[in-house]
């Protein structure tokens, strides 16, 4: 028996909430004409959203996923979960690679390992597609509209 | 400067090759964006906007509206061939449309759908130069307390309207809001969340935001759903509709265009909720409703009619008073700041010959639309060909040069990444991000007014309720407070479900 999605968005939120109401607390006002001041906004949407999430976690307290659900269903689920994980994960990978080993190597390298993880199964496919979207951020944006890719 | 000379100006601007030849790539990445079934027309003009900062302001917008207007009828290829809407704004153009492509006559149903389409988009389109000026005009009237009520009608709408679950839609609105507030106070110059983080003093960067919500969080999505190819072996074969029967059809698009531009420029509302109105309305004012969803031209033209007249209506309330009216709206707000321009009552005023250039690009495209979407049908299904386990990682290679692009900063592209994996959060908990994006727009324009509002009654509310403007749009905010829970509550004593539509068939 497993809670609901939901309850946990809700806690998650809840406790991402509740420093946050207090850092948006400590924006002290200065002395000004304004009668609500630079914390007023930052308060009210923190506890606005300290409120919603609590609401979204007494909401579901109760409620469970259906165990019933269907064990293909399930699995795609799950596998979907994970393609999306890895995705994610060597996308950050691409992103801090890009800054600090270069960004072409990085370019081909996660274009390479994305194709694959989106079902491209050939490697000698998947190294050409790589290889010509590399060669095209090279001419294109870096040759043509001059902007500093190898500088990143 | 009035409409006609206006107009006349915007297409002496208009007749430029590179302006043509934009217009005429954003149609075809339109068609590309709008046929790619889970691509949406917002995800591919996020990925153009970096890209846009290197043309001229007038072949940028230009190049972004043709996209926006032709994705919509791209969308509807995939749902009149595959039974797969290429987006939302094509949900119910399926119910009427696949019927055709199972009778063999697919061609007959997207000769139908581009009719309405161009239809549509020239009633938007004309709503749009008539409403956008004397809207302007009025606004530059409003003040303080007006265009604060005015913004928080417009978030209280997209929060009640995209989501199922008003928590989670307050949820989103409450988060752009917050969001918004990072950076310099606007109007006493104090930072607010910068944690001494220099990049964050002037706020985070809206462009960024929108590629990581529209564009990776839609190349995570995809990447995650099930990968088979996805192969359009339905000919386009059929005959064509005869004159007669496209004649009958005025009624139908006259009527689906106005559905289209009224539900467009409420914000938020969008192409989606526009076709399916528009749908049931041509339902019920039908002599043989029960032939609905059997594969009829109304069930296709009314709905596509709608899809199309939307995007003139939504753009209505960004140019005359800087609220977008859709989530692709929201992204053409971008656009504008990209290249140092705010939509808004003034920008009428001081960039009009702009103005009437788009105005005028928008008339011109749909001519082309109309021509490359009857000669070119057999290409953009051939779109469908591209496996999406190509298309979504090349999407995130140009979601990373695109932020970069915007300043030349690694910081865009951290917040690109941050905000990807925000939106697919969103996406898997189905909270949609389209309030977050509108409040993130919003969030200033709503907090200054407010304290202006306040600054200037030394404190006292009453300045809400005793101008007549401001008292009717405080009206109509509780109205939308109120009315939604005694729906919901009576929906729920009568065990009602949903929309009125036909079920999809398979």
């Amino acid at each position: 028996m497993q809670r609901n999605s939901d309850f946990w968005l809700g806690l998650l939120i809840f406790m991402a909430a509740v420093p946050a109401m207090w850092a948006a607390n400590r924006l002290r006002a200065l002395d000004s004409a304004d009668p609500l001041g630079p914390a007023f906004l930052p308060l009210v949407m923190t506890g606005t959203i300290a409120a919603l999430g609590l609401t979204l976690v007494v909401r579901n307290i109760r409620s469970v996923t259906a165990a019933e659900t269907d064990a293909d269903e399930r699995n795609e689920a799950r596998n979907s979960r994970r393609r999306v994980t890895g995705v994610a994960a060597v996308y950050t990978l691409y992103v801090f690679g890009a800054r600090y080993v270069d960004f072409y190597i990085a370019t081909f390298v996660a274009t390479f390992v994305l194709l694959f993880l989106g079902g491209m199964r050939s490697y000698v496919g998947n190294a050409l597609i790589a290889v010509a979207a590399t060669a095209f951020c090279f001419l294109v944006f870096a040759r043509l509209l001059g902007l500093p890719l190898g500088d990143i | 400067m009035d409409i006609f000379s206006g107009l006349a100006l915007g297409f002496a601007t208009l007749m430029d090759f590179w302006l043509i030849l934009s217009i005429i790539g954003g149609i075809a990445l339109g068609y590309f964006v709008g046929a790619m079934p889970g691509l949406s027309a917002s995800a591919g003009m996020a990925l153009l906007i970096p890209i846009s900062f290197l043309m001229s302001p007038e072949a940028a917008l230009c190049m972004l509206i043709s996209v926006y207007a032709a994705a919509e009828y791209g969308s509807c290829i995939t749902a009149i061939t595959m039974n797969t809407p290429g987006t939302p704004g094509a949900l119910a153009v399926v119910f009427d449309g696949y019927p055709y492509t199972q009778r063999g006559e697919p061609a007959k149903a997207l000769a139908i759908s581009i009719i309405a389409s161009t239809v549509g988009g020239y009633f938007g389109a004309v709503a749009l130069i008539l409403f956008t000026k004397p809207i302007a005009d009025f606004a530059i009237r409003l003040g303080a307390p007006e265009y604060a009520l005015i913004g928080l009608l417009s978030l209280m709408l997209v929060a009640g309207l995209l989501s199922g679950s008003w928590v989670k839609g307050l949820l989103a609105t409450a988060a752009g809001l917050l969001i918004a507030t990072v950076g310099i106070d606007p109007l006493i110059g104090q930072t607010r969340f910068t944690f001494g983080v220099d990049y964050l003093v002037e706020g985070i960067p809206f462009v960024p935001i929108l590629i990581g919500l529209c564009a990776v969080s839609e190349a995570f999505y995809l990447m995650g759903r099930s990968l088979e190819r996805r192969i359009a072996s339905r000919s386009m074969s059929g005959a064509l509709p005869t004159w007669r029967e496209i004649r009958s059809l005025w009624p139908t698009y006259l009527r689906g265009s106005f559905v289209g531009v009224f539900i467009g420029i409420i914000p938020g509302a969008g192409a989606a909720i526009a076709s399916i109105m528009s749908y049931n309305l041509e339902r019920k004012v039908s002599r043989t409703p029960e032939k609905f969803g059997t594969g009829i031209p109304e069930g296709v033209a009314a709905p596509e009619a709608a899809n199309n007249s939307s995007v003139g209506g939504s753009l209505i309330p960004l140019l005359s008073l800087g609220i977008p009216g859709s989530n692709s709206a929201a992204v053409l707000i971008g656009a504008f700041l990209t290249h140092g321009l705010v939509p808004g009552p003034l920008l009428m005023m001081r960039h009009g010959d702009l103005v009437y250039t788009i105005f005028a690009a928008m008339l011109f495209g749909l001519i082309l639309m109309f021509a490359l979407g009857m000669l070119l049908i057999p290409i953009w299904t051939s779109v469908l060909r591209v496996p999406q386990g190509l298309i979504a990682p090349l999407i995130l290679v140009i979601a990373f040069i695109g932020a970069y692009a915007y300043g030349n900063s690694f910081g865009n592209v951290i917040v690109t990444l941050i905000f990807g994996i925000i939106g697919l959060l969103m996406r898997q908990n189905g909270i949609s991000y389209v309030p977050l994006i509108l409040a993130v727009v919003l969030g200033e324009l709503i907090e200054i007014n407010v304290r202006r509002s306040l600054i200037l009654s030394q404190g006292s509310l009453e300045i809400f309720v005793t101008r007549p403007m401001s008292l009717v749009l405080l009206l109509v905010l509780v109205t939308l407070v109120i009315v939604p829970l005694v729906l919901r509550r009576m929906r729920r004593s009568s065990g009602s479900t949903g929309p009125e539509v036909p079920e999809r068939r398979r």
